[in-house]
């Protein structure tokens, strides 16, 4: 019987990176090594592949292996309020902090497939200040941006997001702000934001664009390595106004980084930190 | 020479994984690791109850690319996979569950086992899934050294059995004897 690939060694993984670099320009040289060689040999076994060269045919194939080949490596996990007590804290203390309550812009940097956004969405709801908050949602992957747009769910997750929302301070009925479609969980068109901007960006060679009150990015930065870490965070720096906020993931660290200096850790448990003035 | 002890447990582990805990000398020259399958959302709950009074005792659940310091003992974070970079380097993953389960034991075991090669033991403790047993598997090929807690007196046996099939005249011991083995390692 074949196994699994769990780790590709470092060795192909080179390989692998430089291959990307070269043909299709993709650049992950600055993706932590670990948990790249994971993502890595999870298409190795997705596709049924065991070589390098057996990937690089498969991407050389079609576009369309190269994009889904993409969406595999950079796709990650998400759910509706995951991590209940940051939410709590968003709800509860992190919004009303903001410099003017009723003009909040908000960058969801790494959207992925929306989950985050809608809890934001749901949030400010309940909070009276969703139509005058701006909120722009951002994504390396324009397929997962399309699926964040359509608002679109699995329904199957449905109870993990209710327990979460109302872990998080929810007083409401969750499923009053869905339609439930067949597997899927539509967010009610009364409930979508008109102030909201979806747009590609790519955190590793973007510039900085705008201005935020309040920057969410978590579990995204934990991929890169130091020196794509600092950059990022030098990106986030530039797109905050001063005694704005930045949420990273709650395992995710900073502080050790040379260009986290300026930035003051207000709430360590859950990773948000404030730009000076 | 033991560089690192990683521990692998789910239904049922609690118990040992206090005795083991409460009974590890304080001077290790090691680091242990813990990566136990818990409640998603339950953070440092599990942290305070299995916390000793005893400073060298204090259970960290490592941020992403934290140094790892000897002597210390860890606890995989709730809702992410816990890898090693490096033999002095934690590198965590926000990627999907494997065997069902984030923290998942084999990805951690065989992480580790990367890292560490021969300079390792492993443990599976009591436990629902077959998740761990791949993990220990590696480490046994690699040369490192693995125990298994009896499964006689695991409370739920299929981890620590699922465990025992791929490994060549397995290691066991009573969970009370754990940590006294491992205060022995050098």
């Amino acid at each position: 019987m074949d196994k699994d690939f769990v780790f590709l060694e470092e060795a192909e993984l080179k390989e692998i990176t430089s291959f990307l670099l070269l043909k299709f320009n993709l650049d992950f040289s600055n993706y932590t090594k670990t948990s790249l060689g994971r993502r890595l040999a999870r298409v190795y076994n997705l596709y049924s592949l065991k070589t390098p060269l057996e990937l690089m045919n498969y991407l050389q194939r079609s576009e369309d292996n190269l994009k889904r080949f993409v969406n595999e490596i950079t796709v990650n996990t998400t759910e509706m309020f995951r991590d209940p007590e940051f939410w709590k804290f968003v709800r509860m203390e992190l919004l009303h902090k903001l410099n003017d309550f009723n003009s909040i812009r908000i960058w969801h940097a790494g959207c992925s497939t929306g989950e985050e956004v809608v809890s934001m969405i749901i949030t400010l709801n309940e909070l009276n200040i969703l139509q005058s908050t701006k909120i722009v949602a951002t994504d390396i992957n324009l397929d997962v941006l399309s699926t964040t747009k359509s608002y679109k769910f699995k329904s199957k997750d449905l109870e993990v997001y209710k327990s979460n929302y109302l872990e998080s301070g929810g007083k409401l009925n969750f499923e009053d702000y869905f339609l439930i479609e067949g597997d899927s969980l539509i967010l009610k068109e009364k409930y979508r934001p008109t102030n909201i901007l979806f747009k590609e960006h790519n955190l590793a060679t973007g510039n900085a664009f705008s201005k935020f009150d309040l920057i969410l990015c978590r579990n995204v930065m934990i991929y890169f390595d130091e020196k794509l870490q600092s950059k990022v965070l030098k990106l986030f720096k530039e797109s905050l106004f001063k005694k704005s906020y930045l949420a990273i993931g709650r395992k995710e660290n900073v502080s050790f980084l040379p260009e986290a200096k300026d930035l003051n850790c207000i709430n360590n448990k859950e990773k948000v930190y404030q730009t000076l003035n | 020479m033991i560089e690192l002890v990683i521990i692998g447990g789910s239904a049922g582990s609690f118990r040992p994984v206090c005795d083991i805990i409460k009974n590890l000398k304080s001077d290790l020259n090691f680091p242990v690791v813990f990566v136990l399958h818990r409640l998603k959302n339950v953070n440092e709950g599990f942290e305070e109850i299995l916390n000793i009074n005893d400073p060298f005792k204090r259970i960290i659940e490592p941020c992403d690319k934290e140094t790892i310091i000897e002597n210390k003992i860890y606890l995989a974070p709730a809702n992410y996979h816990l890898l090693f970079s490096s033999k002095t380097k934690f590198c965590l993953s926000n990627d999907e569950p494997y065997m069902y389960s984030r923290p998942s034991i084999d990805l951690s075991f065989i992480s580790a086992s990367k890292c560490f090669k021969k300079n390792i033991l492993g443990i599976i403790l009591s436990g629902a899934n077959k998740d761990g047993a791949n993990g220990l598997c590696t480490v046994f090929n690699r040369g490192g050294k693995t125990l298994i807690q009896n499964i006689d007196e695991s409370e739920v046996k299929t981890m620590p059995l699922e465990a025992s099939k791929n490994i060549k005249n397995p290691f066991f011991l009573h969970s009370k004897d754990i940590a006294d083995y491992v205060n022995k390692l050098k």
